[in-house]
């Protein structure tokens, strides 16, 4: 009688907490289940009662990695409660402050976080020894996605020059040259490092499940900041009704809310972009797509990696043709749009690394906030991950426990989630 | 959860670097007990005079940022809580070499870093501050809620302290 236990307690290289569990007996899987033990954090409460100036500063809280986009959608739900209209060029801005995001996230992601894995390691220090020439182009990546950040946003986490209507301060045009040229720079890197994932892209399991795939879409760009809810089942749909797409559930072993439309999950995140938005890529994420085989409809939930990888060269050529056209047209010094109190509500989507994210809020007539509620990317992939699970563990019981368990962690890996965050302090034994 | 970056410079991170060669950078967060002893730090030394050519950096909660942060500075030090087996409240200065073996497990996360291995890391790949020393406080409790514990409210003082002697030697 053979028996097989996997518990992953607290994986590790994602955000915050979460568990994997596999109990299987004589080849059949007695329990499989992706638990989330975090704590709740109580931000579409504490954030009733607070004046609509404060809400996208503090719901850009909920994340330190996607604080743009929780920004962004923040703004874009008061926005829309209030009736206020934004400039072109602060649209432009917007867009550019989501790409870095973008760019800042998906690197991190796949450099320290699964490269790992595809070169047999346990973390990226090892991989000093090993590529460093790769592992220095990543920390640059990092840090120039880092400074776009800086520049857009006053500073790398949290922004402060997002206001409602607009931005409290813009970048000049030789601030945005400067990022431009070292953008161009560094596509060069972006490709390197691309090839090392390239060369071993065979070590992403070829596991296939379909689901449904759910972001935004737009006819005229890969959606990112702005556009409708598309389904790869069900097809376009309003953002105004997000209710009646992730219809949040609770199950017994999660802290976190579970989601589903029109099958039993969905999936959000680049992999779902991807799927819905192909045909809008720029030129180069076309090409390297190609390269590794990928195309829509993907149902392989581990190439959402490669999928981060295809978005990495979309937003670094976009950032590129925006900020031409920024300093074509002049950058303006332009102060946030006038606000006319009024009740009202409103609800804001974007896209930010992990997937599509929705603020929604209520103002009474003194632009102070009565409800709010926010789903997250990650709260939406929970049951995705769960039902993939289910569907990969029987078919991978006659691996050993090692294999079955980086499979397993591989696999919530390539979703990216970013669960929460922790505190940390040094430990240690000192010289006397 | 997040981390947060202030100056006490009105210009950019990045303005400042080409002017100032030494960086005092506090981390932690002040939702988790006396892990906040870094800004509590932070907070006065901002109220501070410091000498010409040292920049203050709040790191926030850490994480990979840390080694961006320091990136471009001869001299780095880094406030931070730190168990060294001490009396609660007690106040060290050390170098990373100075450190025999750390108890418990690094974690790596991108918002949080344990930072000797954050130090290791930007050591292997030639990314360090020519001098880096930590000055670490002893915590009596690690743990989600605000405010510091007594003996780590009387540490605070001694940790500036600490950093402006180390300012008027470098």
């Amino acid at each position: 009688m053979s028996s097989i236990h996997v518990h992953v307690e607290h994986l590790t290289r994602v955000e915050g907490h979460g568990n994997i569990v596999l109990n299987a007996q004589n080849g059949k899987v007695e329990k499989i289940e992706w638990q989330v033990p975090e704590a709740p954090r109580f931000f579409e409460s504490f954030v009733r009662g607070r004046p609509y100036t404060e809400l996208s500063h503090l719901t850009s809280r909920i994340c330190g990695i996607c604080s743009i986009g929780h920004s962004l959608a923040s703004l874009k739900a008061t926005e829309a409660a209030l009736g206020i209209k934004i400039s072109e060029q602060t649209q432009m801005l917007r867009r550019l402050a989501l790409h870095g995001e973008n760019l800042q996230s998906h690197v991190l992601h796949l450099g320290y976080l699964v490269a790992p894995d595809l070169l047999g390691k346990d973390s990226v220090f090892p991989l000093v020894a090993t590529h460093k020439a790769e592992v220095l182009k990543i920390v640059k990546l990092h840090r120039l996605a880092n400074e776009m950040s800086d520049l857009l946003c006053g500073r790398t986490t949290h922004p402060i020059t997002f206001a409602p209507g607009g931005f409290t301060k813009v970048p000049t045009e030789k601030q945005l040259e400067e990022v431009r040229n070292r953008l161009a720079y560094a596509v060069p890197d972006v490709e390197a490092v691309a090839e090392v994932i390239l060369a071993n892209a065979g070590k992403l399991p070829a596991f296939q499940r379909d689901t449904e795939y759910i972001g935004l879409v737009s006819k005229k760009e890969y959606a990112l900041y702005d556009g409708d809810v598309g389904s790869t089942d069900t097809g376009k749909h309003k953002v105004d009704d997000y209710k009646n797409i992730v219809n949040e559930f609770l199950v017994p072993h999660s802290t976190a809310k579970f989601c589903k439309h029109n099958r039993a999950s969905y999936m959000v995140g680049a992999l779902a972009r991807f799927n819905l938005n192909y045909e809008l890529l720029s030129p180069m994420a076309k090409k390297w797509a190609g390269k590794f085989g990928l195309k829509p409809k993907c149902t392989n939930p581990y190439m959402n990696n490669v999928a981060q990888l295809v978005e990495i060269f979309h937003s670094a050529e976009d950032t590129l043709a925006l900020i031409d056209k920024l300093i074509s047209s002049g950058v303006k010094e332009e102060k946030p749009a006038m606000v006319k109190l009024k009740a009202g509500r409103g609800v804001g989507a974007v896209e930010v690394p992990r997937g599509i994210l929705f603020h929604d809020y209520t103002y009474d007539a003194k632009g102070i906030c009565t409800k709010a509620n926010c789903v997250i990317p990650t709260n939406q992939n929970h049951m995705n991950i769960q039902l993939d699970m289910e569907a990969l563990a029987p078919t991978i019981l006659n691996k050993s426990e090692k294999e079955i368990e980086l499979t397993l962690e591989m696999l919530v890996r390539a979703y990216d989630p970013c669960i929460s965050c922790s505190t940390h302090y040094l430990k240690v034994d000192l010289k006397k | 959860m997040g981390s947060k970056k202030r100056t006490c410079k009105a210009e950019a991170h990045s303005a400042v670097i080409s002017k100032a060669k030494t960086a005092v950078i506090t981390v932690g967060n002040e939702l988790m007990g006396d892990d906040g002893v870094g800004p509590a730090v932070f907070k006065t030394l901002e109220r501070t005079i410091l000498p010409r050519g040292v920049a203050l950096i709040d790191g926030g909660t850490g994480g990979l940022g840390i080694l961006h942060l320091m990136s471009g500075y001869d001299r780095v030090i880094l406030v931070d809580c730190c168990d060294f087996g001490g009396k609660a409240g007690a106040v060290k200065v050390f170098k990373p070499e100075d450190v025999l073996t750390k108890r418990g497990n690094a974690k790596f996360s991108l918002h949080s870093l344990d930072l000797l291995g954050l130090i290791e890391f930007g050591k292997q790949i030639g990314n360090l501050p020519r001098d880096l020393c930590i000055i670490g406080v002893q915590p009596k409790k690690v743990g989600m809620g605000e405010g510091l514990s007594v003996p780590v409210q009387k540490a605070v003082p001694m940790a500036v302290g600490a950093v402006l002697g180390m300012l008027d030697v470098l």
